[in-house]
């Protein structure tokens, strides 16, 4: 249970060519961090450093542990052992300052039915406490962005699964976070929006912005991502920039490198935790 | 394209998340105002969504709940007057129903403050949005901690209200009997409110795995010494001598000088005696109470609130593998007498209420009080042994066990069609005509409730020692309630059905909820002023001396004319409900 994860995160930076020099910001860590959920592990000693600056695409199976690593990033699960640190925070001794610059979007977003969008964005600003005519620039930025603005004024309860996606990115950038934690944030999109959101991530890294997005979508990933993380029953797989994933296992395509990594990892691991 | 805006204040080659709270914002503090104002905007939007889409309905229903209160008011005055014409010491009656309707009060309100709180402050949704923000999870407690009590103050509109009012119609008050009573009212809320928040977070904290069996051990612990006290209580002898000592004995014990509903009973009762010092001296110890208790309940709350939500949330989900064989074999009976498809569904809405803790537990507890009530109506200091006051006693009873059944099946049965619309698309491509599936869920609903109702009125008919006659009729007209409660609940729940909620408690409290609630109780109202004709029907035909145990031709009219009701009522309700329900769209 408690061997080193086969693929640790410096092997993945040895052989990866990071995106840029070594004097990279880091804006999260893990170490080590496990998660057990009664006899299951969900997430087994998983160490990461996520720096400013990048898209981080996380890959795996259902029930790979992507979710509750996500959530343990945010400081809304706690580790059974290790421990995460945001922009130099800890999370369990600066909670609340490092949640500062997060923010969460969860794979079902929540929203108050009876708030319109406009409501609610105003309610996380003052959460966070934007000054308003900042928020409001930003927001009239977003909104055309996003195009929201035929549904912003609505109560939330009659959006649509994809306009609550988008009101919940929105809400989410609202504060300017230096770490955006989203979970699987395309799903149910139309293309344009995705398109859109694809570029908003690009933008964000460059603005100096971290974004730690889980996906089913490998087209997406490959895409937007710089680097890529693949996590099998808890364990991260493989780990580095697509050209570093592909230079290191036979398939060429990010499909081919997926379906074979998931199917070694599954086989093993999935033995010894039954045993365990 | 232009500059992205959300380029980071600090600047991006800053140093790693710089120091703690560096972009601390200065409105920080005021996280439990925007809290309150976001709610209050919900709850304005809420309004508004329904004055302007339902304006006659949003009357409607304000016309009757009025209608209920001055019911409620009626009851609670014809209670007060009884006592009074008993020609108890006036003081020592008003004390002791004041004594027990704050502790019943107390434990509705901690009870439904803990189900609230657990759902906000442990739940799926809302919680987890709340605590990703950089907010002192203090003003987050805290914050729900008022809501609460807000909600709270609907118990003072319905029931504390009449209870004022018709303390106020059997007693001289003077002017300032008003404000104190309110005052003690509110000030008594807290407190219960604060229980419900450590009752929360202790399930959360130390049982998150298995919140059911944790709030199962403490219910059969509770009961367990109820029956104890029932006990020891009932073996104590009751000849006419030490009668008198009994009673003051036990209502030595109603005064238990450490609990917060005795203060405030106490200052009512100073109050209705007008003395203003002393009401004001009570009223001062529950407001010092309240206000350390909820002190150091929202800190401490607040510190360990992340833990315990990150606790219930690894908890939510247990790996328990079930294979049903309990609840089949329940169901099993009604393989003999429903058809097959019938048969499953039944099988598959049992399920789905035995495993879903808030369906259950809230009816187990309310009941379990209830049969702790009518087991101890030996003791309460009323002649049990003339007619009249066993009659009384049954009406009352039989009146408190229906209403609260009709609250519990606008609250559980009717969002079943609602739970059960979402899946429209799968029962739409079952070969089910869906009356069938309104007649399963109307089954299933009346076998509750008779299990629950009848089993609560056939106690307290055997503890009374009622004549066998009368206690048919109790339990027939029981019976006739359950029925129509179980029709009205379907047949309003197919009728205004809930779409894309999931959450039974806000289907229950939209209008429709709100219409059967009324309607339920309304038809409840006309089930019992029945049986109150019946009653005094029996009492006149009593004194002059004809067989008791029967009924005049008018009588039996009447008693037929409400077991009929229930029935009628039900078809009724259910036939309007399959109509609408048979031109629904999946
Ligand atoms: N609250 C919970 N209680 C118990 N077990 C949980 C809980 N949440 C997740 N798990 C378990 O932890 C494992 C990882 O779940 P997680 O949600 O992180 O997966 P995921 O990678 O996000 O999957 P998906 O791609 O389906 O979203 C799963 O086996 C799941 O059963
Ligand atoms: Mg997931």
């Amino acid at each position: 249970m408690t061997r080193p994860a086969p693929f640790s995160d410096d092997g993945g930076e040895r052989r990866g060519s990071p995106p840029g020099d070594d004097g990279r910001i880091e804006t999260a860590r893990l170490e080590g961090v496990t998660k057990r959920f009664g006899v299951k592990v969900a997430v087994s000693s998983l160490s990461l450093t996520l720096y400013a600056g990048e898209v981080f695409a996380f890959l795996g199976p259902n029930g790979a542990g992507k979710t509750t690593t996500l959530k343990m990033t945010t400081g809304l699960l706690r580790p059974d052992s290790g421990h995460v640190t945001v922009c130099g925070l800890s999370m369990r001794d600066a909670p609340r300052q490092a949640k500062q610059h997060i923010a969460y979007v969860p794979d079902l977003p929540f929203l108050y039915d009876k708030l319109t969008g406009r409501e609610f964005i105003h309610f996380v600003r003052d959460m966070y406490g934007v000054p308003p005519a900042l928020a409001a620039e930003r927001l009239a930025h977003l909104v055309q962005r996003l195009d929201m603005a035929a549904f912003l004024d609505q109560l939330t309860e009659g959006y649509s699964h994809g306009m609550k996606q988008k009101l919940a990115l929105a809400a989410a950038l609202i504060h300017e976070p230096r770490l955006l934690v989203v979970d699987e944030p395309l799903v149910g999109l139309d293309p344009r929006s995705i398109r859109v959101i694809k570029t908003i991530f690009r933008e964000l890294a460059q603005a100096g912005c971290t974004v730690f997005m889980s996906t089913h979508t490998l087209d997406v990933a490959e895409a937007v991502a710089d680097r890529i993380g693949i996590l099998s029953s808890g364990r991260l797989v493989a780990l580095g920039t697509l050209a570093a994933l592909q230079s290191q296992s036979p398939g060429t395509r990010l499909e081919d490198i997926f379906l074979q990594l998931t199917d070694e990892a599954s086989a093993a691991p999935a033995g010894l935790e039954r045993r365990a | 394209m232009t500059r992205p805006p959300w380029e980071p204040q600090a600047e991006p080659g800053g140093p790693p998340g710089g120091p703690p709270g560096a972009a601390a914002p200065r409105r920080r503090s005021l996280a439990l105002l925007s809290l309150a104002r976001a709610r209050g905007l919900q709850m304005r939007n809420a309004l508004d969504q329904q004055i302007r889409e339902a304006p006659l309905r949003t009357l409607a229903v304000a016309v009757l709940l009025v209608l209920i209160w001055v019911a409620l008011y009626v009851l609670l005055d014809g209670v007060l007057g009884y006592v009074r014409r008993l020609g108890l010491v006036a003081g020592i009656a008003n004390h002791a129903i004041f004594v027990h309707f704050f502790l019943v009060l107390a434990v509705m309100l901690a009870f439904s403050n803990a189900i609230l709180t657990f759902s906000t402050l442990y739940g799926r949704h809302e919680a987890g949005h709340l605590l990703a923000m950089p907010v002192d999870p203090r003003q987050i407690v805290c914050a729900k901690w008022v809501e609460g009590m807000l909600l709270s103050s609907w118990s003072f509109l319905l029931l504390g209200g009449p209870l004022m009012l018709a303390v106020a119609s059997n007693t001289q008050v003077e002017w300032y009997y008003y404000p104190l009573f309110l005052a003690h009212f509110v000030a008594f809320v807290a407190m219960p409110a604060c229980a419900g928040l450590l009752a929360a977070w202790a399930i959360a904290m130390f049982a998150p795995r298995r919140p059911l069996r944790a709030v199962g051990a403490i219910s059969v612990a509770i009961g367990l010494g109820a029956l104890y006290w029932i006990a020891r209580a009932s073996s104590a002898s009751w000849e006419s001598e030490r009668w008198v000592e009994e009673l003051f004995g036990n209502l030595r014990f109603l005064r238990q000088p450490l609990m917060p509903n005795t203060w405030t009973a106490n200052g009512i009762v100073a109050v209705m005696e007008r003395d203003v010092g002393e009401s004001l001296l009570y009223l001062g110890i529950v407001l010092g109470n309240a206000a350390f208790v909820s002190w150091a309940t929202i800190n401490v709350l607040g510190r360990s609130w992340p833990l315990a939500y990150s606790r219930a949330l690894q908890g939510r989900y247990s790996p328990t593998i079930r294979r049903g064989w309990i609840t089949g074999a329940c169901c099993a009976p009604a393989r003999l007498l429903l058809p097959r498809a019938m048969h499953r569904l039944l099988l598959k809405d049992v399920r789905h209420f035995m495993r879903d803790a808030r369906q259950w537990t809230q009816i187990v507890i309310m009941f379990g009080l209830l049969l702790v009530y009518v087991a101890n109506l030996q003791r309460l200091p009323l002649d049990v042994e003339s007619s009249p006051s066993k009659n009384l006693m049954t009406f009352l009873n039989l009146t408190t066990v229906s209403l609260i059944l009709a609250t519990f099946t606008s609250r559980f049965v009717f969002p079943m069609v609602s739970l059960e619309s979402q899946q429209l698309w799968l029962l739409e491509l079952l070969p089910l005509r869906r009356v069938t599936l309104l007649l399963v869920k109307f089954f299933f609903a009346l076998a509750l409730t008779v299990v629950s109702a009848g089993g609560v009125m056939w106690l307290a008919v055997h503890m009374l020692d009622l004549h066998p006659f009368w206690s048919m009729v109790t339990m027939l007209v029981c019976l006739s309630i359950c029925i129509g409660l179980s029709g009205l609940a379907i047949g309003l729940g197919a009728r205004f059905p809930v779409f894309g909620q999931r959450n039974p408690a806000r289907i229950a409290a939209g209008f429709g909820g709100t219409f059967n609630l009324i309607a339920s109780m309304l038809f409840v109202l006309v089930e019992i002023g029945g049986v109150a004709i019946l009653s005094l029907m029996r009492v006149s035909s009593e004194s002059e001396l004809s067989a008791p145990n029967n009924l005049t031709p008018e009588g039996w009219l009447l008693l037929s004319g409400l077991l009929g009701l229930g029935v009628v009522v039900a078809t009724g309700a259910l036939a309007i409900g399959a109509q609408h329900f048979n031109r629904l769209e999946g």
